[in-house]
C-alpha cells in the first residue's frame, strides 16, 4: 500500500487558524450571553440617574476584526427579572456596579484581553468592550447609580458585541467551508502526483501519458475554478455582515495577518497550477516521443 | 539550447509576416522577456551568426540563421497542431514554441506522418459532431 506523505500548504495552516478563531468567536458569543444575562438579574437602582454625559464616547481601536466597528444602538434589554431583584433588594448601587464588574471580569474578560501579553486594567477593558460611557458609569469612582437607563446601556452594548460575534463567527464558518475546498482540491492533486510518480514517464506507453495530461487538465481546471470561487468568497458580505461593518476580505486580512502570503487560498491554487503545468510539459516531452 | 529557439521561431514569423529587421520591443513582447534581456539575447543570436542586430532597428536573421529557423518552425507547426487537436490544449502556440527547440526535425516528421495522419483520417471517418 501506498504511503502518502502529508503535504502541507498555506491552506492547511489557514485552515488550523480559522478553526481557532472560530473557536474563540464562539466563546465570545457565548461569554456576552452569559454576560448579558448577569447583568440582566441586577435590579436598577430605583434612584434614577443617567449615563455620565461628559465622558468622551471615543472608544480605542482593537485589532480585532470588525466587532468593534458595529453600531450599538439597539438595545434588546428589558427589565430585570423578579428572582433576580429579589436577590438584590437592599443592596447599595455600588454593590451593584461591582456585580456587573465582576460578572464582567468572571465572562468577557477571559475572552477579551487572552490575546494581551499583559494585563489591563479591568475598567480598561470594559471601556474597550463596551464604551466609554459604561466604563464610567461602572466606575467605584465616579458615585454612579446603577440607574435603570445605566442598565438599559450596557446591556444593549453586550448585546451588540454579541451580534457582532456572531457575525465575525460565521465569516469564519465560511471562510473554514472555502478553505476545506482548497484543501481537498491540495490534497487530490498532491495524492495523484506522489502515485503517478511511482511509475516514470519513460515507461509509459502513448494512452497512458495521454490520460495524465488530461487528468492534470483536469487538475488544472480545478484551480481555475478554486481560485474563482475564492474570490467570489473574498467579495462576499452578506446584509447582517454590512449591518456589522464585517467584510469578509477584512476577516481574512486580520486571519492571516502573520502568514507569509496575504492570500493563502489564491497563492497555494497558483502553485498548485504551476506545479501540474510543469508536470504536463514533462509528459507533453515523453508524448511526442512515442508517436 | 531552447531559449535560443524561441527567439529565433519569433523573428522567423515576424520576418515572414512584415519582412526584416524586427524590432527587439516586438520579440520582447512576444516572449514575455524584459527589453535588457532581449537585447542581450539577439547580440548572443548575432555572436554566433543567427542573425544581425542594429541598435535602434532590429535584427534580421542571417541565412544560417533563417534555415535553423525554418527547421524550427516546421517543428512548431506540427507541436501546435499536435497539442491543439489532440491533446486540446489552450496555450498550445506557446507550448509549442517552449518544446520546439528540443524536438528533433525526425520526430517531429514521425509525429506528423503517424498521429496526425491517423487522426486525419479518423475526422475524416467520423460524421459531423453536432
Amino acid at each position: 500500500m501506498t504511503t502518502t506523505a502529508v503535504v502541507e500548504t498555506h491552506v492547511h495552516r489557514a485552515r488550523d487558524r480559522a478553526g481557532s478563531e472560530a473557536e474563540a468567536f464562539e466563546a465570545r458569543v457565548d461569554a456576552y450571553e452569559r454576560f448579558h444575562d448577569r447583568v440582566a438579574d441586577v435590579p436598577a437602582d430605583p434612584s434614577t440617574a443617567d449615563i455620565p454625559t461628559d465622558a468622551t464616547t471615543a472608544r480605542a481601536g482593537r485589532t480585532a476584526p470588525a466587532t468593534r466597528t458595529a453600531g450599538t444602538t439597539t438595545s434588546s434589554a428589558g427589565p430585570a427579572g423578579s428572582s433576580g431583584t429579589q436577590r438584590f433588594v437592599g443592596a447599595s448601587t455600588v454593590d451593584r456596579c461591582e456585580t456587573v464588574r465582576t460578572a464582567f471580569a468572571e465572562t468577557v474578560l477571559p475572552e477579551s484581553v487572552a490575546d494581551v501579553e499583559d494585563a489591563e486594567p479591568l475598567l480598561e477593558t470594559i471601556r474597550t468592550e463596551l464604551s466609554e460611557q459604561v466604563a464610567v458609569a461602572l466606575a467605584s469612582t465616579t458615585g454612579t447609580t446603577f440607574s435603570s437607563e445605566v442598565k438599559r446601556g450596557v446591556l444593549a452594548e453586550a448585546e451588540s458585541r454579541k451580534r457582532e460575534a456572531a457575525v465575525v463567527r460565521r465569516a469564519l464558518d465560511r471562510e473554514a467551508s472555502s478553505l476545506d475546498a482548497a484543501a481537498t482540491l491540495v490534497d487530490d492533486v498532491t495524492t495523484w502526483i506522489e502515485e503517478a510518480d511511482e511509475t516514470p514517464l519513460s515507461e509509459l506507453g502513448f494512452d497512458a501519458l495521454r490520460e495524465r495530461h488530461r487528468q492534470l487538465s483536469a487538475f488544472r481546471d480545478r484551480c481555475d475554478g478554486t481560485v474563482r470561487d475564492r474570490q467570489s468568497t473574498l467579495r462576499a458580505t452578506t446584509s447582517y455582515e454590512l449591518e456589522a461593518g464585517v467584510r469578509h476580505r477584512a476577516v481574512v486580512d486580520f486571519l492571516y495577518v502573520d502568514f507569509p502570503v496575504d492570500y493563502p487560498v489564491l497563492s497555494t491554487a497558483a502553485r498548485l497550477d504551476a506545479t501540474c503545468r510543469s508536470c504536463q510539459r514533462a509528459v507533453r516531452d515523453h508524448l511526442v516521443r512515442r508517436a | 539550447m531552447p531559449g535560443d529557439s524561441q527567439y529565433l521561431l519569433v523573428l522567423y514569423v515576424a520576418e515572414q509576416a512584415d519582412g526584416p529587421p524586427v524590432s527587439p520591443g516586438h520579440v520582447a513582447g512576444e516572449l514575455d522577456r524584459s527589453p535588457a534581456a532581449t537585447t542581450e539575447m539577439l547580440q548572443r543570436l548575432e555572436n554566433r551568426g543567427l542573425v544581425t542586430y542594429e541598435p535602434y532597428q532590429g535584427a534580421t536573421l542571417t541565412a544560417d540563421g533563417r534555415e535553423r529557423a525554418a527547421d524550427l518552425h516546421r517543428t512548431y507547426r506540427t507541436l501546435t497542431r499536435f497539442f491543439r487537436e489532440v491533446l486540446d490544449l489552450d496555450d498550445c502556440e506557446a507550448e509549442a514554441r517552449q518544446l520546439a527547440g528540443t524536438v528533433s526535425p525526425t520526430v517531429a516528421d514521425r509525429l506528423a506522418s503517424t498521429l496526425l495522419a491517423d487522426d486525419d483520417a479518423e475526422m475524416r471517418e467520423s460524421p459531423p459532431s453536432k
